[in-house]
């Protein structure tokens, strides 16, 4: 009885991880499987200095010219997460980036004010 | 010779063979998650902060997946393990954004529900779930009502049948394209939840996932091809079957090697008699699992084999 209970929150969580999705940006927990394809490129600037594609990967772990396949706010979420909880330096970064091939556009963090 | 009747449940041990092959695809294909890897901590939901209080909580995760992956493969107290080693998975996915992913998500929920459950159908549930999902976020998505997503989708792949069929195309084809995609998730999520006639729609399944390899050149979700295979073969397995047999004491030994008897019921024990029937059915059973094992593993770990294959004869057609 009590397993069938579990299984039943463990369902209805699921469902409302999608129903939440309707109401957000990203795609998370909603079992979105290539609903976007977003190519994207990152821009990281550390204190001003432009840095390579591979210090972007180490910083990041995502490559620096890529494809997000569930939605490209999931990508800006784990940048902003990751900065908020790391940066000592200044960083900025800009994400170039077109959902379906269309809709080129950019977005960009940073975390001090020029 | 004296026949009898003998009733087999493979209920156990088909339980058993899935979590076994979820902890392969978790070894060989999602091996960052069991060591950890990349060591950072960016939480989805603030409750789970308390775990990066714990001194070395990495480590001790990753022994934790470490032994229960060991256990399931050992077949001792699997369900727990299962259970247990999902619940972890979950908790990684969940804590380390950079392994976020639905096959990781189908992967820990498949180890839950064998850890909480001996029921097929709440598997079957959670099929329907995961389709629904996918066919809602479709349907709400404009540009895969106008065409827009698929007129794109079909360039990703450079060289694949997708490209060869429909690069150019007109745009209501790129429509149709979407439409087909999100009703048959529907369809798929609607059969599987009513648990009716469920080997057409493990069919439907095994056409839409294994058309969107062939399509792709074995590029797309092969390895979510994996974990819906040993779903839907945990799904259609049949777990009972009764046989007549005459006796002969070798025969006997060789089923009793096969079958363990725990999956013998007990109503079933006084025939005794074992025929080449029930060994054959035995075998066959075990090498049919043997050989979808090898043919997942084969599918998984050479698809850019076959990939490679199918551009040459593109390229030899063209």
């Amino acid at each position: 009885m009590v397993k069938r209970f579990v299984i039943i929150i463990f369902f209805s969580v699921q469902c409302l991880g999608i129903i939440n999705n309707l109401f957000v940006d990203y795609k998370l927990y909603c079992w979105a499987p290539y609903d976007q394809i977003c190519t994207y490129k990152i821009e990281l600037y550390l204190d001003g200095q432009l840095q390579t594609d591979e210090a972007v990967r180490k910083r990041y772990h995502v490559k620096a010219r890529g494809r997000e396949n569930r939605s490209i706010n999931n990508l800006f979420l784990l940048v902003e997460d990751l900065e908020n909880r790391r940066s000592k330096e200044k960083v900025k970064t800009i994400i170039h980036y077109a959902v379906n091939g269309i809709s080129h556009d950019k977005w960009a963090y940073q975390n001090f004010t020029q | 010779m004296i026949s009898g009747r003998i009733k087999i449940s493979l209920n156990e041990s088909s339980s058993l063979e899935l979590a076994r092959l979820l902890v392969i695809f978790l070894i060989g294909f999602a091996t960052s998650i069991v060591i950890a890897t990349p060591k950072i901590f960016v939480p989805f939901f603030p409750f789970l902060e308390t775990i990066n209080s714990i001194p070395n909580y990495q480590t001790v995760i990753s022994f934790l997946i470490i032994v229960s992956c060991a256990s399931i493969l050992l077949g001792w107290k699997y369900r727990v393990f299962s259970l247990i080693l999902g619940i972890l998975l979950l908790t990684v996915i969940s804590y380390n954004r950079v392994q976020f992913g639905n096959n990781r998500m189908l992967l820990a929920s498949g180890l839950i529900l064998i850890g909480l459950t001996d029921q097929k159908y709440f598997l079957n549930v959670q099929m329907g779930i995961m389709y629904f999902g996918a066919a809602l976020n479709k349907i709400l998505d404009v540009h895969w009502i106008n065409g827009v997503f698929m007129s794109n989708f079909v360039t990703l792949y450079k060289g694949s049948l997708l490209e060869m069929l429909f690069n150019e195309a007109p745009n209501e084809v790129y429509v149709l394209l979407g439409w087909s995609t999100i009703i048959i998730e529907f369809i798929l999520a609607i059969g599987f939840i009513c648990n009716r006639r469920l080997s057409l729609f493990v069919f439907i399944g095994l056409f839409f996932h294994g058309g969107m390899l062939l399509l792709t050149g074995g590029k797309l979700s092969v390895l979510f091809l994996y974990l819906i295979l040993s779903l839907y073969l945990f799904l259609i397995r049949e777990n009972d079957f009764e046989v007549t047999l005459p006796y002969s004491k070798v025969k006997q030994r060789i089923f009793r090697w096969i079958i363990d008897d725990k999956h013998i019921s007990k109503s079933a024990q006084p025939a005794e008699r074992i025929d080449a029937i029930v060994v054959l059915k035995a075998v066959t059973l075990y090498s049919q699992k043997l050989h979808l094992l090898v043919a997942l593993l084969y599918v998984s770990y050479f698809g850019n084999f076959a990939n490679n294959i199918l551009d040459k004869i593109i390229t030899w057609l063209s």
